[in-house]
């Protein structure tokens, strides 16, 4: 069902409340209630988008400019699901080295991942070359509010109550009593066995935080709460192009010849050959953006300018069916480092909430990441004649990347053994804390290059399984 | 002795004429020489024949 507010709930033996109805709250519900679970979702905003619900949602950004608190992400039914582009892929093996878990820990969660996000379980891989591969996302159409609102509202295990803030939780000898909420203006206290935190990559941590602050000696003093949060640099990085038919002969039989972005991406190898980090980088094709045939006169009129010779080439191969032409995003890791944290602001909302002061720097090691990756492309597809790249000045001359998109919100309450530099263990579990979770990309250790959804979702179907063996067992 | 040379001619002047089917270029290194070139905002990654 879905209740306005918590007012005509009844709030007695629930088992679970998940607190957040994006892609992590919403699939961990539903994985409850396949297990006959009943849960309460909690979430802060309306059903629909609405200006005074975003409010809530501007903070202040220090350091290097990324996109506004209020615009990358939604406080509403579906959460930031509302507007995402919906580009998927699991997270490459080799990014969970320092995780506490490893790719097949997540793998058994794939085939549902993909039945909730309507794509195909597909995510091919083919070498290029010993640096770089060719490879597949797949692209969901699905916003969660829109495919799940019916589900919600004539299940009977599932309680959504939309407008219903959580403040903090109060709890005492490691265990969370209960959670304090606003709704329709009251005060609710809300029990339950089981508590978990899926309200996003920033919003995670505020409210951990300021759980902190109401409840001293509640968490690890040295918890990390905020800290080594992160996002994705995307970035306008290159533009060139690239031949089809001469990729095809050198990769032969392993080429991908999906219809959609050509997506390339680092190995382990360059990985670990360069010291950077992993970044994959996509072509924005004429065959996608057809609007953006100015583009493509732009860049073949520099070509014939800089490399007359192999312009002459380019005339003569079959431009439209052969050659990739366009800009190249980028779409890069970033180290977690400690300075770059959510922190409470002293100003506060209307619940009394403090606001979120954001520090974010960008890495020397991701800008050293952009030039390194695509030189090496760009002098593989110059020596195997596959095409030309040129790189953007400002990535070539080791600048800062301009204004950051930030939709991708990772970290600040990382997962690890280590208690003094993660938050919460591999079953997400806070750590010492005994019924409270954290889901959502808000736990990543570190961010990979690959949108960071998938792996929300696959977590999230895990978790539901972690609580009902816990809840099986007691 | 006269055997061994006649082979040794042999075998040398076939090899000879196997040199005009191979590819001049495969003696030298397979890298290419990279050129940058700037243009407006970008850096070209090119060879040096482009």
């Amino acid at each position: 069902m879905i209740a306005k507010n918590l007012d005509n709930i009844n709030l007695e033996n629930i088992p679970v409340v998940i607190f957040g109805s994006g892609p992590a709250g919403i699939t961990t519900a539903l994985e409850l209630e396949k297990k006959n679970i009943k849960c309460l979702l909690i979430e802060a905003g309306e059903e629909n988008y609405s200006e005074a619900s975003q409010e809530f949602y501007k903070g202040k950004i220090i350091g290097d400019q990324i996109m506004g608190l209020s615009e990358n992400r939604l406080r509403q039914l579906g959460g930031t699901s509302g507007h995402w582009g919906g580009t998927v892929k699991p997270l490459e093996d080799y990014a969970f080295e320092f995780w506490p878990i490893k790719s097949n820990d997540l793998k058994p969660y794939t085939k549902r991942t993909c039945e909730i996000l309507n794509i195909k379980n597909q995510f091919r891989k083919a070498a290029l070359s010993k640096f770089f591969n060719q490879v597949e996302f797949q692209y969901s159409n699905v916003k969660f509010a829109d495919k799940y609102k019916n589900h919600i509202k004539n299940s009977k295990n599932i309680i959504l109550a939309l407008n219903t803030q959580l403040s903090h939780f109060v709890g005492e000898n490691n265990s969370a009593k209960y959670a304090l909420c606003v709704s329709g203006n009251k005060k609710k206290k809300i029990k339950a066995k089981y508590f978990v935190l899926a309200c996003g990559g920033i919003e995670n941590s505020r409210l951990l935080l300021w759980t902190k602050v109401k409840n001293s000696g509640f968490f690890n003093k040295n918890l990390p709460i905020g800290k080594y949060w992160m996002t994705h640099p995307h970035v306008l990085g290159a533009r060139g192009v690239i031949s089809r038919k001469k990729l095809k002969e050198k990769m032969k039989n392993n080429f991908l010849g999906y219809d959609n972005f050509m997506h390339f991406s680092t190995t382990k190898e360059l990985v670990v050959e360069k010291n950077i980090l992993s970044a994959s980088m996509y072509m924005l094709t004429q065959d996608v953006f057809r609007k953006d045939k100015i583009v493509d006169k732009e860049i073949i009129k520099d070509i014939l300018c800089v490399a007359p010779g192999y312009g002459k080439k380019l005339a003569n191969m079959d431009f439209i069916k052969d050659i990739k032409c366009g800009n190249i995003a980028l779409l890069l890791e970033q180290e977690p480092i400690e300075d770059n944290k959510v922190v409470l602001d002293k100003d506060k909302d209307i619940f009394g909430i403090p606001k979120v002061k954001l520090f974010f720097k960008q890495t020397e090691l991701s800008i050293k990441t952009a030039k390194l990756f695509m030189e090496g492309f760009a002098d593989l597809c110059r020596k195997e004649d596959l095409g030309r790249i040129a790189i953007k000045e400002s990535i070539y001359n080791l600048e800062k990347f301009e204004l950051l998109e930030g939709y991708h919100q990772m970290g600040g309450t990382r997962m690890g053994t280590d208690k003094s530099k993660s938050v919460v263990d591999a079953d997400l579990k806070v750590h010492n804390i005994n019924n409270l979770y954290v889901s959502g990309s808000s736990n990543f250790f570190t961010g990979g290059y690959t949108n960071p959804t998938f792996t929300i979702i696959q977590f999230a179907i895990r978790l539901a399984e972690k609580l009902n063996e816990k809840l099986r067992s007691t | 002795m006269m055997i061994l040379r006649r082979n040794f001619l042999k075998v040398f002047f076939t090899s000879l004429s196997m040199i005009s089917f191979i590819k001049f270029n495969s003696f030298f290194s397979y890298d290419k020489k990279r050129k940058l070139r700037k243009n407006k905002n970008f850096i070209w990654y090119l060879n040096d024949n482009d």
